[in-house]
């Protein structure tokens, strides 16, 4: 079936159409004056009608890729499976709709949901301090990071001001401490692909506040001196932070609060099956130590909130779905697979694809562009992946690997599926070889070929306007 | 290609070459060819003032941003905003017609800190193996 | 586990591929002495039915009606809007990093970016943010990078209290003066009484509209030069208020087809003028054309964000709202300009005759300013009456306490369209139990 090209839905508004009406007019109420001029045109917004909105934002969702069409090895996304459960259980307008200003009788059911996530969360990350405040990975960062400093200060350590974050982190790491006015220093990673405490070393000063360290690390590598390099900044007074986007490879068999961590994130729509929905909400509780406890966004004295209301209520309660859904025995399953997975397709591809560290991988494993024949680079194998109905990996992160491609399976995904991806790949580069230019062009099989980004750029166009006239 | 004679360069590949007590700031052809799909130039307004080795501007592709560094110091007296609007001119030429500023000088022996085009093609040449 | 893809002979057939033992070998880069010994003390697994039972259990009721607005709003959500965005195809997707398998969540964010435009008047506006509060925060280190020597911020005592804390959190280590702008006790306006050098040098003048009074303000009396950050908390006022004049414009989207969900998620908006693009947080769509000269849209100016440029970013956000971007670009499509202010119309009617209704009984609007579908009841000659309501299921509000302990008997009254069919029973209901206490 042909795909139906979509534009913006402006293009069908127009002012002769109805809109949906909620009440039928009441022609006594609306007699009374309102007491303020009322604006008429709301920036040229004219009505479509319901069939109009019905296909476009049906046709619309036929056009993305997403979990429910197949494999999404995202890496450090952890696109797992999203339970039909999770999503039902939050539609639910008991659940769904209660104001946090209702009276606290209103609100039992909801409290005792959040504490016994919190309490959850907790166990399986080994912190005896949970808050579920922050609304996604990089705020959990934010929080934990304002939390940091006020430590230092309340230490009598305002000069503590630099973070010490290694080549392989997410940039959210960086971008998180600057905002809290913190300077970073980058490090970089050892040979094997993961941090040396020797590296470290030579940055180590009464300056240092923390150090962000994600662990297993962006490689899928676990840090094997985190015990040292967390004892090491302890006995500088500075402080551990866990990037926890890689939680789905650990959960029963190790946890950060207990091997050094001070505090860390977790972010809900990745480990614990909330949707993703294309870019948000997530949800980005922290956990934290004793240390920690008296700056935490509750606390009498602490950072203060971070967001208004109680945090991503509709996240919570998906992921206290899924936690009771699965139990220790099954998170603990969860992490297994998910590495298991992972080490399958490392092997299963070793052999074409070049990986640029030797070192053991759990969740995940990073390939390099480096075996690939005529030119072909790692984007143009990830978008040929995309005409054979899979969503490439991550690429060219994390950025010291040179053309990475990081692939995370997920526990969720079947022997079948993960095959079929291997499958690909092969087939790929077997095309690399013969016919490159195939790859160079790809995708041939979507509704749009490769965008020109340069042109998005350059002649910025972001919005709609009735006339051709760019803004 | 040989580069033109006048020219003097700093390790992050910006120029700067002189005229009277002013000195013409650009960026090499090997920068150039290492930069694809540009898509934004930023650069200091006329009147500023501009440290050797110091960042005074940003040249954005679409997936990197770097950061350019003053070869000399002194105080912007024009900046090339036709470049601005045409960034595809630094593919052509980027020694004349995409000159990036023009600065008065204040320290004019600042120059001889700066590689001669022999040592820049050295450095280059080892930044390649 | 309910939701593993493999089988227990699939799992021999892949550790035998990878060649270990025991899927724990797998775990040997893990020192043994960091390793969990005890099982993960997690209630569970329970099947989906005694799963759902034991949620049903754990319930609480809700009132029978409920006049609390405060910043999130009870509206109708039409079933296309959640029958629509429950679709697989955008609840599952990722952040639209390959436009080729995305210009359905493309286009739904150039859409929302436009819709937020025009609501706002504003030239442009990001792909959302986490909701009002922190779009509130991140509007204010927008100002500062603009404003690169101001320090002092100016704020309505009118903007919502929770999003201010939120400011505090975000600039208590930065070298910035926040100073509040106090209400005018009669109107419930703002008082912005500064000098023009004081506008003129101020980092920003925030100002909430309708503020969290309910009253509309007016800041027509600033100077030019002054940087203006609206925010607005009930969106649904913009059908119908003409936006403040603002250099950046914030809040929250929330009552445009996002259920309340105790106040997460929902989304945040985030609106400015052109020359401003380049310190815009968060991201943008921009449309473009592919290979072949065909319409496509794709993430642009992506050197902002925190992947690319990392500390020197214009905000640390990655993962935002995008889902209740869609719900609220769902919204809009399905009402139009029309639907849109009808709603609004018969929200405001509400509020305005449940405001006249219960004068009778002695509960006065406390401002005289105007209000759109929210206002401030001085309940003070009925004592006891809020909690005799209360008592019955009916919430007439929020206490005002709860952020200003001296404003005793003060509540915040919200009304929507979902209370105009039966405001004159609402105004009823209040009278007769005045008249029982």
């Amino acid at each position: 079936m042909r795909t139906i090209h979509e534009s913006p839905i402006f293009n069908l508004a127009r002012a002769d159409k109805h809109g949906f009406e909620v009440n039928h007019p009441d022609a006594e109420l609306d007699q009374r004056p309102l007491g303020f001029e009322e604006r008429s045109d709301i920036g040229g917004m004219e009505q479509t009608t319901e069939i109009e909105v019905v296909r476009h934002y049906t046709r619309l969702s036929t056009v993305n890729y997403d979990i429910d069409r197949g494999i999404y090895p995202l890496g450090s996304c952890t696109m797992k499976h999203n339970p039909r459960l999770n999503e039902a259980v939050a539609a639910d307008p008991t659940w769904r709709d209660p104001h946090p200003y209702w009276p606290e009788s209103s609100l039992e059911g909801h409290r005792r949901v959040m504490e016994e996530l919190a309490s959850d969360l907790g166990e399986i990350s080994g912190f005896d301090h949970v808050s579920l405040l922050p609304a996604a990975g990089a705020h959990g960062e934010l929080t934990a990071v304002f939390m940091i400093r006020a430590y230092h200060l309340r230490s009598g350590n305002p000069d503590k001001r630099t973070f010490l974050i290694p080549d392989s982190a997410h940039g959210t790491n960086p971008a998180s401490a600057a905002m809290a006015g913190f300077k970073c220093k980058q490090v970089k990673s050892g040979p094997d692909g993961y941090l040396r405490l020797e590296d470290l070393e030579p940055h180590f000063n009464d300056d240092v506040a923390a150090i962000m360290i994600t662990n297993p690390n962006t490689l899928g590598i676990y840090e094997r001196q985190f015990e040292e390099i967390a004892q090491a900044l302890h006995d500088l007074d500075a402080l551990v932070y866990m990037d926890g986007a890689n939680l789905n490879a650990m959960m029963g068999y190790f946890r950060p609060g207990r091997i050094g961590a001070d505090v860390m994130h977790f972010n809900l729509h990745k480990t614990f099956t909330t949707p993703h929905g294309g870019g948000g909400p997530g949800s980005g509780p922290i956990g934290f130590n004793d240390k920690l406890a008296p700056f935490a966004p509750e606390a009498e004295n602490g950072i203060g909130p971070v967001k208004a209301y109680l945090g991503q209520w509709g996240m919570f309660i998906r992921a206290w779905t899924y936690i009771r859904s699965l139990g220790g025995t099954g998170l603990k399953q969860a992490s297994e697979e998910a590495v298991l997975n992972a080490n399958y397709l490392r092997k299963r591809l070793g052999d074409v694809l070049d990986i640029p560290y030797d070192t053991p991988t759990l969740h995940e494993v990073v390939f390099s562009d480096k075996n690939l024949p005529n030119d072909v680079t790692t984007a143009d194998l990830a978008k040929r992946l995309i005409d054979y109905g899979i969503h490439p990996p991550t690429v060219y992160f994390p950025i010291h690997v040179k053309g990475a491609l990081m692939v995370e399976p997920t526990e969720t995904e079947t022997l079948e599926e993960l095959d079929r991806f291997v499958a690909s790949i092969r087939s790929i580069i077997l095309e690399a070889l013969d016919e490159p230019d195939r790859l160079k062009t790809a995708p041939h099989t979507t509704p749009v070929s490769r965008v020109d980004e340069v042109k998005a750029a350059r002649e910025l166009n972001l919005r709609w306007t009735p006339d051709p006239r760019r803004i | 290609m040989a580069r033109p004679d006048g020219y003097r360069y700093l390790k992050t590949h910006e120029w700067a070459r002189l005229d009277g007590e002013h000195c013409w700031i650009g960026i090499s052809d090997h920068a150039v060819g290492h930069l694809s799909d540009l898509v934004f130039l930023d650069l200091p307004e006329c009147g500023q003032d501009i440290m050797q080795n110091e960042p005074f501007g940003e040249i954005e592709s679409v997936k990197a941003v770097s950061d350019l560094y003053a070869p000399m110091t002194g105080e912007v007296v024009e900046r090339n905003d036709r470049l601005i609007e045409e960034l595809d001119m630094l593919k052509r030429d980027p020694w004349n017609d995409a000159w990036m500023l023009k600065v008065r000088m204040e320290k004019p022996s600042e120059f001889e800190n700066l590689l001669e085009d022999g040592s820049y093609q050295r450095m280059i040449d080892s930044e390649d193996h | 586990m309910r939701y593993s893809g493999i089988t227990k002979r699939d799992r021999e057939l892949m550790l035998d591929e990878v060649g270990v033992g025991h899927v724990d070998d797998l775990f040997s880069s893990v020192p043994d002495a960091v390793r969990m010994k005890e099982p993960l003390a997690v209630k569970g697994p329970l099947p989906e039915a005694t799963l759902k039972a034991e949620l049903d259990a754990m319930k609480s009721g809700a009132p029978r009606v409920s006049l609390v607005g405060g910043g999130l709003y009870h509206h109708y959500l039409p079933e296309p809007v959640s029958s629509l965005a429950g679709r697989s195809e955008w609840v599952t997707a990722y952040t639209p990093y390959q436009p080729e398998l995305s210009q359905g969540t493309l286009i739904m964010y150039y859409e929302f970016q436009t819709y937020v435009c025009m609501l706002t008047g504003q030239e442009i506006a990001n792909g959302g943010m986490y909701d009002g509060s922190t779009a509130l925060a991140e509007a204010v280190m927008m100002a500062r990078r603009v404003r690169k020597d101001a320090l002092r911020l100016y704020v309505s005592e009118a903007v919502h209290p929770e999003y201010r804390q939120v400011l505090r959190t975000y600039l208590q280590f930065q070298d910035v003066e926040l100073l509040l702008l106090a209400v005018d006790p009669e109107t419930g306006r703002t008082q912005i009484d500064l000098t023009a050098d004081q506008q003129k040098d101020a980092l920003a003048i925030v100002v909430q509209s309708p503020n969290f009074f309910g009253v509309i303000e007016d800041v027509g009396g600033l100077e030019d030069d002054a940087f203006v950050i609206s925010v607005c908390a009930e969106a649904q006022s913009l059908a119908l208020v003409e936006p403040p004049r603002a250099d950046i414009a914030v809040g929250e989207m929330q009552s445009l087809g996002i259920p309340v969900q105790l106040g997460g998620p929902t989304a945040g908006f985030f609106a400015t003028s052109k020359a401003h693009v380049r310190n815009l947080p968060g991201r943008l769509v921009g449309k473009s054309v592919d290979a072949a000269g065909r319409e496509a849209y794709c993430i642009t100016l992506a050197t902002r964000e925190q992947f690319i440029r990392r500390e020197k970013a214009t905000s640390n956000i990655c993962t935002s709202s995008g889902l209740m971007c869609l719900r609220s670009v769902i919204y809009l499509s399905l009402l139009g300009r029309e639907g849109l202010q009808t709603a609004a119309r018969q929200s405001a009617r509400a509020a305005h005759a449940f405001a006249e209704g219960i004068e009778d009984v002695g509960l006065k609007r406390l401002h005289s300013g105007p209000f759109f579908n929210e206002f401030v009841v001085d309940a003070a000659a009925r004592p006891g009456l809020f909690e005799t309501l209360q008592a019955h299921g009916f919430v007439m509000g929020i206490p005002l306490a709860k952020w200003w302990p001296k404003r005793k008997d003060q509540y915040l009254v919200a009304l929507t369209e979902l209370h105009y069919p039966k405001v004159l029973e609402l105004v009823q209901e209040v009278k007769a139990r005045a008249h029982d206490s």
